[in-house]
C-alpha cells in the first residue's frame, strides 16, 4: 500500500516490514487492525530422515519475547525415547534442571533431575508437546512443556518445567536432542512460534 | 491484539497495580499475564493476584497442585495466592486471566518455581473470585514478603487475538456445535465457561461429527483439596460439569498433529467461585486420521446438561 506524504494508513508497511496495527490519540487506541493472528511462525521443520538432533535457528528472541514450540514426535520403532530441549547450543545436560509430573492411568509420579528432558514417547507411538519458552528478565531460560505422551494409543499426561542454570541476553537457537541415535524419526514436526507484541 | 502492558521493576516493591481503566478486561475476552518474578529477599515471596482493588484474600478461593522432587501434593484455601518463589530465586509464571460470563475473575497460573536453582519445582494454581465484576479495571500483584517483587521482575499482559466464534447458551441444551477449519499449521484454543444444569455429569469434545466414544482416549489428573488422582478414559472428556448451577472454566489447546490425529489439552478450574474449587487437566486424542477439523461438538452426557449462561469461545492463535 503506498504511503502519501503526511499520511499514515492502517495496514501500511514501513521500511518493508513494520505494519501499523494501532493508531493512538494521546494514550487512547482509536483504531486497531484485527489481523487475526496472535502467534508468528518462525520455524517449521518436518523430519524426512531420522536424526539425533534438530536445531532451530535463524531468529533472536529477547526478554521481550515468548516462544511457543509445538513438537509432534513420531516413533516408528520398538524403542522408547526421551527428548531434551537445550538453548544456544549449550547442550550440556547438567546446565539445566527440570521438574516433572506424570500420570499414567491412576499412577502419579514426579521427579526433579539435573537435565532438561521435555517429552518422551513409547515404542511405535506418537507424542505431542506444547512448550512455552521464556527468557526471564534476569536471563535464565525457562520452558513449560505440556505433553500428551502416546496420543495415538493410550495417552499419558506429563508436565515438564525446566530451567537453565546459565544466563544469556537472548535465545538464538533451540536444540532438540534424543537419548538414542536417530530417535527423532520420520514424520516428526517442530513448529516454533513467537507471540506477537 | 498483542502486548498491552509491560513493566520492568527497577526498584523492589511489594505491590504492582496494573491500571486497565482505559482498556478494561471484559467478558468474552482472553488475556495472558506473563510474570517473571525475581525475589531478591531472604524470605519466600508468595504472590497473590487481585481484581479491581479487591485485596481481601478471603474473597477468593484457590486450588493448587505441586510437584517438588518426587513429591506430589495439592490443597485448597480461601486465598488468592497463585504463585511464588523462594528466597533469592526466580520464577516464571504464566496466568490466563478471564472474566467469566457470570462475572467472576478467574486466574489459571502455571509456575516454574525456583527457576534458577536445583530446587526447581512445578506448580499449577487456579484462583477464582467470590465477588462478581462487570469488567476488570485493575489487576494487583502483591507479595507476602516486603519488597518481594524484586529488581528485574517483569510483568507483560497480552490480549489474545482472534476470537473466531462463540456461543452463549440462552436455554439449556445437550450439545453445542461449531464449524471450524483447523489445519496442521494452526493453533487454536477452545474456552468453555460452563454452567451446569443438572447433577454432576461429563462434558465431551467430538471432532468432525464423530461421536463414537471408543474413537477417543483421555488421560486426566486432578487435585481436589489435598487429594491428587488420575484416571484414563476410553472416551472424549473435555471437562466435568458439577452440581446444578455450579460453574467451571476450561481452556483447551487444540492441535491437529502431523500424523493427522486431533489432540486437546484442557486445563480446568472446576467449581470456580465457591469453596469447592478444584483443578483438573484432561489431555485427549481422537484416533481417526483426518486432514482437517471441520467441526467441534461440545456434548453433555445428560440431556440439557449445558445450562443457561454457558459461554463457549473458539480462539485462533495462528
Amino acid at each position: 500500500m503506498p504511503i502519501k506524504k503526511g499520511t499514515l494508513e492502517i495496514g501500511a508497511i514501513l521500511r518493508g516490514s513494520t505494519v501499523i496495527n494501532k493508531i493512538y490519540k494521546g494514550t487512547t487506541v482509536i483504531y486497531e487492525l484485527a489481523d487475526g493472528t496472535y502467534l508468528e511462525l518462525i520455524e517449521d521443520v518436518t523430519i524426512s530422515t531420522a536424526v539425533t538432533s534438530v536445531t532451530l535457528s535463524g531468529f533472536t528472541a529477547t526478554k521481550e519475547d515468548t516462544l511457543v514450540l509445538v513438537s509432534d514426535f513420531h516413533n516408528n520403532v520398538a524403542t522408547a525415547y526421551t527428548f531434551s530441549i537445550y538453548f544456544n547450543n549449550n547442550t550440556t545436560a547438567t546446565n539445566y534442571y527440570k521438574q516433572r509430573i506424570g500420570v499414567n492411568a491412576t499412577t502419579i509420579f514426579a521427579s526433579r533431575d539435573n537435565n532438561n528432558f521435555f517429552a518422551d514417547v513409547g515404542d511405535n507411538d506418537k507424542t505431542l508437546s506444547v512448550c512455552d519458552i521464556k527468557l526471564t528478565n534476569d536471563g535464565y531460560i525457562t520452558s513449560q512443556s505440556s505433553v500428551t505422551r502416546n496420543y495415538d494409543t493410550l495417552p499419558w499426561l506429563f508436565e515438564y518445567y525446566g530451567t537453565s542454570t546459565f544466563i544469556t541476553p537472548s535465545i538464538t537457537e533451540v536444540n532438540i536432542f534424543v537419548d538414542q541415535t536417530n530417535g527423532i524419526q520420520t514424520g516428526s514436526r517442530f513448529q516454533l512460534y513467537r507471540r506477537l507484541a | 491484539m498483542g502486548l498491552i502492558y509491560d513493566n520492568t521493576i527497577s526498584t523492589a516493591v511489594t505491590q504492582v497495580d496494573i491500571d486497565l481503566t482505559a482498556t478494561p478486561i471484559e467478558k468474552g475476552e482472553l488475556y495472558e499475564l506473563v510474570f517473571t518474578h525475581v525475589n531478591g529477599t531472604g524470605s519466600f515471596s508468595s504472590i497473590s493476584l487481585y481484581a479491581n482493588n479487591n485485596t481481601t484474600p478471603t474473597n477468593y478461593y484457590r486450588q493448587y497442585t505441586e510437584a517438588s522432587g518426587t513429591g506430589v501434593s495439592g490443597n485448597r484455601a480461601n486465598t488468592s495466592e497463585l504463585a511464588g518463589t523462594g528466597d533469592n530465586s526466580t520464577a516464571k509464571v504464566k496466568i490466563y486471566v478471564k472474566l467469566t460470563n457470570d462475572g467472576k475473575a478467574v486466574f489459571m497460573a502455571t509456575t516454574v518455581k525456583r527457576a534458577n536453582t536445583s530446587s526447581i519445582s512445578l506448580t499449577e494454581m487456579h484462583v477464582s473470585s467470590v465477588s462478581t465484576f462487570t469488567s476488570l479495571t485493575e489487576l494487583s500483584i502483591v507479595s507476602t514478603a516486603t519488597n518481594g517483587i524484586g529488581i528485574n521482575s517483569r510483568i507483560q499482559l497480552y490480549k489474545v487475538a482472534e476470537k473466531v466464534d462463540e456461543a452463549i447458551v440462552g436455554s439449556a441444551v445437550t450439545q453445542v456445535d461449531f464449524t471450524v477449519d483447523i489445519q496442521k499449521g494452526n493453533e487454536y484454543l477452545l474456552v468453555s465457561d460452563l454452567t451446569s444444569n443438572s447433577a454432576g455429569h461429563q462434558i465431551y469434545l467430538y471432532a468432525n461429527n464423530n461421536t463414537t466414544a471408543s474413537n477417543y482416549d483421555t488421560q486426566r489428573v486432578g487435585a481436589d483439596g489435598i487429594g491428587v488422582s488420575g484416571t484414563r478414559y476410553s472416551s472424549s472428556y473435555l471437562m466435568y460439569s458439577y452440581d446444578n448451577g455450579d460453574t467451571s472454566l476450561s481452556i483447551a489447546k487444540l492441535k491437529l498433529a502431523n500424523s493427522g490425529l486431533f489432540n486437546w489439552q484442557s486445563s480446568v478450574v472446576g467449581e470456580y467461585g465457591d469453596s469447592d474449587i478444584n483443578l483438573q487437566k484432561y489431555y485427549g486424542s481422537f484416533d481417526q486420521i483426518i486432514t482437517s477439523v471441520t467441526s467441534l461438538s461440545i456434548v453433555s452426557s445428560i440431556t440439557n446438561g449445558i445450562g443457561i449462561g454457558t459461554r463457549l469461545e473458539i480462539w485462533k492463535l495462528i
